[in-house]
């Protein structure tokens, strides 16, 4: 009896659902029913089981029997305003800029302006968040002493204070970054004497300064891009001078240690703008030896290895453009191009194509720091 | 019909799955495997309670009624499995005592690394956790007590950070916790043992609050673990009770008792979220002895096995499947400190096996450290 058709199932009395033995699937791509309830008709006595799962019409959440009481399943949604938020700040050129500007992912339209300034005007800033809190670190100020190794954080729900978190031990600028809803993870960078490997982290949850990771494969700065899944984070190309390089490399986010080799971007580049879901790394922009800014798109899926695919083209070619993405859609904000971009444009993760536009940023700018709170490592 | 095989079942228009009416069980050690899809393929009509995996977000997701929302799992894992760390202590020759932290990765074995340090060298002091944070409260800042309280972050390394106080500077307590309180009970204060618990909130920073008492006073090395509703202390010394405690975490107000203590009084205890053990101490004299007791019930503690090597002033922590007793010493002929890590299976029954070796302050040979992890039986 390899297929039956049952409209419903039931013990042999009526009174109960049968037992369902063995390793049971579900094959849709829909949704399964558990049992629903309100508190008053929980079972109880002697019939409970650990793992026994249920929806309180209460308090409406799902909730699990764990042997001594009913737990109950939290849910947590990225949506604000409909969907996921992407924040973007600061960016030049010179004169750079404080500005703050979000939008929500999941709709078309024009960025709007955040409630508060980053601490520090300055360019080349990477951005990494948890569902809460996003932050920015490092970047360039344009005048002396142009370096600032500054990590400022937000709580992205509230279009507020920007908010001093500590310093970055590893370097001053040009740095990227991805992050787990634990753990924020900055890769590359430099400083005025020099180009960095060094991997540093923090706590997202707390504030403090940067605790070593590890290293890179090699030093480079003005990164080609990085994003993550919940395990791991990866750092693309960037300028390791006097050459641009196509290396990926990944870390396992949750420990500490080296990256590991990934593959290869399909060309060498640098300035480039990555972004993620939980399956899929996304590689836009930037510039490689010969030409000032590009326009390609790869991919890469980040629970396995491998070289780069192409993906698709952005609208314009431009370089310094920044990265933000929800689960199911990646945004690429400003950017040189050669001026300072107000473009924003989208592409859906999951398919592969060209670009679309978006809307406006508030500013038209470059080398800005960017993240979200729906992003593929939450 | 009372069984039937079948390898695919479809409601009789083979548009969707059967309902299942009644009261359903999945008999299987394996898993269920839910409906999965991306976010475009979510269903348009919704009602509250339906379950799918969304594979562009990688989570679980359900309808709450409102919108849908992602499952939010806790993840302890660093490097690899659950943080232990053990903190304090001092040695037969070093004066003073240790302000140094060792931490283990529970899953695997080996010898621990370096953590950070304490605020201060601190010995007999109490700590709980929480899966983010660290808690270190009480102990003997020798020779005056302490009643500070302290915090480490489990994911990063790196010193402990000023928390607030007890109520009273006290040595020697015992501390339990879930995911959100921690509880610190019993000790010494101004040399007299004490029957208090005091709570605090651990994600917030501030001073230890009354909440209620055990049944008698535990002066020294009183064991505590914890599930998620319960929070258990047994034992002490000198006096060698063998009464074992339990309080509801969640609510303030004295402890009930929940059984006896069979075999070794005044160890270190650890535990899953199901069942507790208690291991090392006295029987009067020195114990290899380990216990346990399943959390959620009431009764005397059982035979477990027996440590490696019978010792007091031993510090313990756990993860869902291990627990790791560290440190502790033999009072004679000659005192004699011990670097010891062993460990346990929980959900069996058995002797302890080697771990490694505690590293920090000594080679690690203390006694009077205490434990906590970020995967311990209350989270």
């Amino acid at each position: 009896m390899s297929n039956t058709k049952f409209s419903n199932f039931k013990s042999e009395d009526g009174s109960t659902g049968p037992d369902l033995v063995g390793i049971t699937t579900f094959t849709s791509p829909y949704y399964f029913v558990p049992p629903s309830g309100t508190t008053a008709q929980r079972p109880s006595g002697e019939g409970l089981t650990p793992g026994m799962l249920r929806f309180n019409t209460d308090i409406g959440r799902l909730e699990v029997w764990r042997g001594d009481h009913w737990a109950t399943i939290l849910g947590e949604s990225p949506n604000l305003d409909g969907g996921a938020r992407g924040v973007f700040g600061g960016g030049g050129p010179a004169p750079s800029t404080t500005t703050v500007d979000y939008i929500t992912i999941s709709t078309l339209g024009n960025a709007v302006a955040w409630g508060a300034a980053i601490t520090q005007s300055r360019t080349t800033l990477g951005g990494f968040a948890s569902r809460t809190r996003g932050c920015w670190a490092c970047g360039s100020i344009g005048v002396g002493p142009y370096y600032n190794n500054t990590i400022d954080y937000v709580t992205i729900s509230s279009t507020g204070s920007v908010t001093d978190f500590g310093d970055d031990v590893a370097r001053t600028l040009g740095d990227s970054a991805v992050s787990t809803e634990t753990r924020g993870v900055i890769g590359g960078g430099g400083f005025p004497s020099g180009k960095t490997n060094t991997i540093t982290y923090v706590t997202i949850a707390s504030t403090g300064n940067s605790v070593t990771f590890g290293n890179l494969s090699e030093a480079r700065d003005d990164p080609g891009g990085a994003f993550s899944s919940s395990t791991r984070g990866v750092f693309c190309a960037g300028y390791a001078s006097p050459a641009y390089i196509n290396t990926v490399d990944y870390v396992t986010i949750s420990t500490t240690g080296n990256a590991v080799d990934f593959g290869d971007l399909l060309d060498t580049i640098s300035r480039s703008a990555g972004l993620s879901n939980s399956t899929r790394g996304v590689i836009a922009g930037g510039r490689n030896a010969t030409t000032e800014s590009i326009n390609t798109i790869n991919f890469v899926t980040i629970a396995t290895t491998g070289n780069a695919q192409d993906f698709g083209d952005l609208i314009t070619s431009q370089s310094f453009v920044c990265g933000a993405s929800s689960s199911t859609r990646g945004v690429f904000g400003g950017g040189y191009a050669p001026a300072g971009s107000n473009v924003i444009q989208y592409i859906t993760i999951s398919t592969t194509g060209n670009a679309i536009d978006f809307g406006d940023l508030t500013v038209g700018r470059g080398a800005l720091g960017c993240f979200s709170n729906g992003h593929g490592g939450l | 019909m009372s069984r039937i095989n079948v390898s695919k079942l479809t409601n009789e228009n083979e548009e969707g799955g059967p309902s299942i009416s009644g009261i359903s069980t999945f008999s299987t050690t394996a898993f269920l495997e839910v409906p999965k899809g991306t976010t475009a393929q979510r269903p348009e009509f919704v009602q509250p309670g339906m379950i799918r995996f969304n594979t562009d977000s990688g989570h679980l997701e359900y309808y709450d009624g409102v919108e849908w929302t992602d499952v939010v799992v806790t993840n302890n894992t660093l490097d690899g499995g659950a943080r232990g760390l053990f903190m304090g202590g001092n040695d037969e020759t070093t004066p003073g005592a240790f302000n140094t932290i060792d931490y283990i990765t529970i899953s695997s074995l080996g010898n621990a690394i370096n953590f950070g340090d304490l605020q201060a060298g601190t010995l007999g002091g109490s700590s709980c956790a929480s899966s983010v944070r660290g808690i270190f409260a009480g102990g003997q800042k020798t020779p005056l007590v302490t009643a500070v309280i302290s915090f480490v972050t489990f994911s990063s390394t790196g010193n402990a950070s000023t928390f607030g106080n007890l109520t009273s500077a006290t040595e020697w307590p015992s501390a339990m916790s879930n995911s959100t309180r921690g509880l610190i009970a019993g000790g010494r204060v101004s040399s007299s043992g004490v029957n208090t618990i005091e709570y605090i909130t651990i994600a917030s920073t501030g001073n230890a609050q009354d909440f209620g008492d055990l049944r008698s006073v535990r002066s020294f090395y009183s064991m505590s673990f914890a599930s998620s509703t319960r929070g258990i202390n047994g034992g002490e010394s000198p006096g060698f009770t063998n009464l074992i405690d339990f309080v509801t975490i969640s609510t303030t107000g004295n402890a009930s008792a929940f059984g006896d203590l069979t075999d070794n009084k005044g160890g270190a205890g650890c535990s899953n979220s199901t069942r507790g053990l208690f291991g090392g101490g006295y029987n009067p004299g020195l114990s290899n002895s380990i216990t346990f007791i399943t959390i959620a019930s009431t009764g005397n503690s059982q035979d477990f096995g027996d440590l490696t090597q019978a010792r007091r002033a031993l510090g313990a922590c756990s993860s869902s499947i291990r627990g790791v007793w560290g440190g502790g010493m033999n009072p004679s002929p000659a005192a004699t400190d011990f670097n010891i890590l062993d460990y346990v299976t929980i959900a069996s029954t058995g002797n302890a096996v080697d771990f490694g070796d505690l590293v920090t302050g000594n080679s690690g040979r203390q006694r009077n450290k205490t434990a906590c992890s970020n995967g311990h039986g209350g989270l």
